[in-house]
């Protein structure tokens, strides 16, 4: 019974129906499984099948960021749960990104952001248009592992430079791995400028965030 | 183009200073900042002699795009009501992302960016009424599985045609993006791509097209692709030109006296007209035999377009910036350098 709720959950998941999800869940917390439970064998099962069906073709952007935004939904009913019963759930690592200063764009940011929540990670989504100072301090106050920075143009990429000097100052640079990405960045660039990653595509990402945080 | 061998806060007029100094053509531009869109205006009046000059004959249009959806930022909201003041024409670019930025469905983004534009013409009519404006834009379809905005789409050159009918309808000038390619190198994507989106330009009736030599998205200009791109701008200006029953009319005097002999290739009649109703493709565009093509190297298109490139360059003749205008552009720009840090610029090309 238990894992027919279980499965259910998965399923919704990975059909991309946020609102079976939720009301799967809280059947299931009704029916007595915990929340840990919850997420390890119903939430996060959907999430690695969905992502395995877009690395296949089958499953494009909307499916991946609906899979997601059930997962989030679903973790909105878990958070309190958890806290109730004195559970943490482990994030797989704490990031924070942004959109470097003078850049607007945020479509490739927020998708990073999604599928790295939706892969396990605790995400601190600055925004778009981020003062450097921000970011650092953020950084100090959450002590991400991780810290993304998105640049769309050429003219503001160089942003993504003067974080990583602004960490160097803060004397915090090697506390927390920098990932850079966006359209004009390359692993040249994350090389010249001192990033310890380049991340291509939001699916990407969340690969290169966990081999980095190894 | 991002020239990043000046100060990022110069970006924008310094590549004004190099149009000027070397185009004949008109100019697209636009500014990166509030300030410095004041800088570009002086160097176009400093071009043409003064302000009602460059009323009476705009040298520059100015590029200001929307945020979607539906938003206008401060920097391009000044730039537009900056040039509607000044008389200076700017063009609209409303660029949703259909699927992103906007609905999937094509006629959302259509409609999003009418609504876009109509905004930005009111800012710019009740700013100044009769200001010079152009219906414009540069939107896409949303690649669902890379998450970019490919420009080589045919949604995206749907929504570039549906909303020129728009502008048409509202009797605008338009303006689109068309014409370029997502590849990274000049391929058979790269050729397909620029023709199908030039053609289609052309059929749609755009009044100006930003698109040759650009490719990799925006985010490359190449030389070898802006020749291969005019070959298409040839066929398409060729192809709107129509065909007309030249001649008396449709040759039938003509076709009547050469009855079943096919010599038209020696007739007076066919040298008189042959240049104007072919479109004559220079030696980019390959139509030899194959014993022909091998002998000439077996060269691709872009060994071609690389040749023809070559020969351009070298054959180039600037056309005459009197030397008062070239030391006045260079003076207003070099100003602008020294608030950021760099004393001399680099130096032009021809120097």
């Amino acid at each position: 019974m238990s894992e027919d709720l279980l499965a259910r959950i998965t399923e919704s998941i990975v059909e991309g129906e946020p609102e079976s999800v939720v009301a799967l869940t809280r059947k299931a917390l009704e029916s007595g499984l915990q929340p840990l439970e919850i997420i390890n064998q119903g939430l996060v099962p959907g999430v690695n099948v969905a992502g395995e069906k877009f690395a296949r073709g089958e499953f494009f952007l909307p499916h991946l960021l609906i899979a997601a935004k059930g997962m989030q939904a679903a973790m909105e009913l878990l958070e309190p749960e958890l806290a109730t019963r004195q559970q943490v759930h482990e994030a797989v690592g704490t990031v924070v990104i942004g959109t470097v200063q003078g850049d607007i764009h945020e479509i490739g940011k927020s998708l990073v952001g999604t599928m790295l929540s939706a892969n396990g990670f605790k995400v601190y989504d600055l925004g778009v248009d981020v003062p450097k100072e921000d970011f650092v301090a953020r950084v100090k106050e959450t002590g991400a592992d991780l810290l993304g920075l998105s640049a769309l143009l050429t003219t503001t990429m160089i942003g993504q430079r003067e974080v990583i000097e602004n960490l160097v100052q803060a004397g915090i640079r090697d506390q927390v791995k920098v990932i850079v990405g966006g359209a004009p960045v390359s692993q040249a660039w994350a090389d010249e400028i001192g990033a310890d990653a380049y991340a291509e595509n939001a699916m990407d990402a969340v690969e290169v965030a966990r081999r980095v945080l190894m | 183009m991002i020239c990043s061998d000046v100060p990022e806060e110069i970006g924008d007029l310094y590549r004004l200073y190099l149009a000027l100094n070397f185009m004949r053509k008109p100019i697209i531009t636009g500014a990166f900042g509030k300030e410095t869109w004041w800088t570009m205006k002086e160097m176009l009046v400093a071009t043409v002699g003064g302000e009602a000059e460059l009323i009476a004959k705009p040298v520059a249009v100015f590029d200001v795009c929307p945020s979607p959806p539906l938003l206008w930022s401060d920097l391009t909201c000044q730039n537009l009501i900056d040039c509607a003041r000044s008389g200076i024409p700017s063009e609209l670019v409303s660029m949703p992302l259909a699927g992103a930025t906007a609905p999937v469905t094509l006629a959302g983004a259509v409609v999003q960016h009418t609504a876009e534009c109509m905004s930005g013409v009111v800012i710019c009519q009740l700013t100044q009424e009769g200001a010079p404006i152009v219906w414009g834009g540069s939107p896409a379809t949303f690649d669902m599985r890379e998450g970019t905005t490919p420009m080589g789409a045919v949604g995206t050159w749907m929504i570039d045609c549906a909303y020129t009918q728009i502008g048409k309808v509202l009797g605008m000038p338009t303006h689109a993006y068309l014409g370029m390619s997502d590849a990274k190198i000049v391929d058979a994507q790269c050729g397909l791509e620029s023709a199908g989106g030039t053609l289609l330009a052309a059929l749609a009736g755009v009044n100006m097209v930003s698109g040759a030599g650009m490719m990799d998205f925006e985010s490359c200009q190449s030389h070898e692709k802006l020749v291969i791109d005019a070959e298409i701008i040839g066929m398409a200006k060729r192809l709107i030109a129509g065909i007309e029953a030249r001649d008396e009319p449709i040759a039938l005097t003509l076709m009547r006296s050469m009855g079943h002999r096919a010599d038209y290739l020696a007739d007076p009649h066919t040298r008189k007209w042959f240049q104007e109703e072919l479109y004559i493709p220079s030696e980019v565009i390959d139509r030899g035999s194959l014993d022909g093509w091998k002998s000439r190297g077996a060269k691709t298109a872009f060994e071609r377009a690389s040749d023809r490139v070559d020969q351009l360059l070298k054959n180039y003749q600037p056309g005459p910036v009197s030397g008062k205008l070239a030391a006045e552009l260079r003076r207003i720009t070099t100003a602008a350098a020294q608030k950021f840090g760099m004393d001399e610029l680099p130096p032009l090309p021809e120097e």
